[in-house]
């Protein structure tokens, strides 16, 4: 006996050990369905991230950035003055708002596409600065699968509206689901360039953008060009536009052309989001 | 009644991490406010809260956000009791401790992180690890270290009688 309680702590700190790495093992690999444990949280805690979210995402709107907090004393008679003129652009501005982006976006998307499109709004992302996930509120009830593809409206330069790669659902329970961003280093998208229909591979990268290469070392890719889902794979569906090529390296011994890819989603101020259901 | 702040405290930093924290990205790198609540609590109620508390504070957060249940639960769970055992042979009304504690905490959840994910055979390369475990996140939470240790030290402070202070 003088054993075990010579050694007491460090036998409950092992074992405890011990059954962490084990869960983790386990839940690791059944990766589809949130298990029971996490669905009874998820449910509790979805309706309050979702309500801190939105207020988040209004003083983000308004204040943009926290320095702004410190200054505020300074900035009152300043800001106070600027209110009387800002009023009356509100009112211009308004008339505008109402018709043209975000809402305009959204609306043209679901008038041309030929998809089943839902709507979905994000609700948390996960905290630590290694991955890009998100959580969604629409789970199992409303339709959504392990590998629905998620999208968003986006204008580009010539007016047309796209369907833009959000992410895809790695996990889903009853009313809410879990997202991977492309931007994610554990997510490759096969894609192929608009212009001359040349194939390649892109991945997330640490810096928020994507890198990739092309298939053929000899493809005509400039600085500017469009890439869309290849849907090579089936992991994405075909025709949903991903981002502009930023630059091009050629890697004169690895024998293929590196590129930087722009991402057009502006993954900082992702609010509302599609769902593609079958 | 300190059971229950610890309580409030872990509700608080999962709202925190989960909703309000993503506003702040373009500091890039964000701070780890659980991590640190982990580390302090440890530093001011020893080996057994801290370790307990790392643990249901990752537990918590690892079923919410999290791929695999129990990655943070065992990164804050041995933080937790390393900063306890460490904490008893040092003077901790110091306020230099916290910093120390919590910058070196940083470096190893960020390397824990990185052999977890390694070993769970997610492709993550060598650069971008090193990348984010020697990142500005150690300063943040450092500076946030303080900020916690002041408003945390009132409540959880024990009267023990100790020596050779």
């Amino acid at each position: 006996m003088y054993f075990f309680k010579k050694y007491k702590n460090k036998m409950i700190v092992t074992l405890v050990t011990i059954i962490l790495i084990i869960t983790v093992g386990i839940t690791n690999k059944r990766n589809s369905d949130i298990t029971g444990a996490e669905n009874f949280l998820g449910n509790i805690f979805s309706p309050v991230n979702k309500f801190f979210y939105s207020i988040g995402n209004k003083v983000s709107h308004s204040f943009g950035n926290v320095g702004d907090l410190f200054t505020l004393q300074e900035e009152k008679e300043k800001l106070q003055t600027e209110v009387l003129r800002l009023e009356d652009e509100n009112r211009k501005l308004e008339n505008i708002i109402s018709k043209s982006d975000f809402l305009k976006a959204e609306a043209e998307l679901l008038k041309t596409t030929d998809r089943n499109l839902m709507s979905a709004e994000i609700i948390s992302k996960e905290p630590g600065n290694w991955y890009n996930k998100f959580t969604i509120d629409k789970g199992k009830k409303d339709g959504i699968k392990k590998d629905t593809i998620i999208i968003q409206g986006i204008k580009l330069e010539d007016g047309v509206i796209h369907e833009g790669l959000v992410g895809r659902v790695t996990k889903v329970g009853d009313n809410s689901s879990k997202v991977s961003a492309i931007i994610d280093e554990e997510n490759s998208i096969s894609f192929k360039v608009i212009r001359t229909q040349d194939g390649g591979i892109v991945k997330g990268s640490i810096d928020s953008d994507m890198e990739g290469f092309l298939f053929d070392r000899k493809a005509d890719v400039i600085v500017g060009d469009q890439l869309y889902t290849s849907g090579l794979g089936k992991a994405y569906e075909k025709d949903l536009y991903i981002g502009e090529v930023e630059d091009v390296v050629q890697l004169e011994e690895e024998l293929m052309k590196k590129i930087i890819v722009k991402p057009a989603i502006d993954f900082k101020k992702i609010y509302k989001v599609f769902a593609i259901i079958e | 009644m300190q059971i229950i702040i610890m309580s409030i405290i872990i509700i608080v930093n999962l709202i925190l991490q989960g909703s309000i924290l993503p506003f702040f990205s373009f500091l890039v790198f964000l701070p780890n406010t659980a991590l640190v609540s982990v580390v302090i609590i440890s530093i001011l109620k020893g080996k057994y809260y801290g370790a307990f508390f790392g643990l249901f504070m990752g537990l918590f957060q690892d079923l919410l956000f999290g791929e695999a249940i129990g990655v943070h639960a065992l990164i804050y769970f041995l933080i937790g009791y390393a900063v306890g055992v460490l904490q008893t042979s040092l003077n901790n009304e110091n306020t230099f401790i916290p910093i120390i504690f919590s910058g070196i905490s940083t470096i190893f959840y960020n390397l824990m992180y990185f052999l977890i994910i390694y070993f769970l055979s997610k492709n993550i390369s060598l650069d971008s690890a090193v990348k984010r475990i020697f990142s500005i996140e150690i300063l943040y939470n450092s500076i946030l270290a303080i900020i916690v240790y002041r408003s945390l030290f009132k409540l959880f402070r024990t009267r023990s009688l100790k020596f050779g202070r």
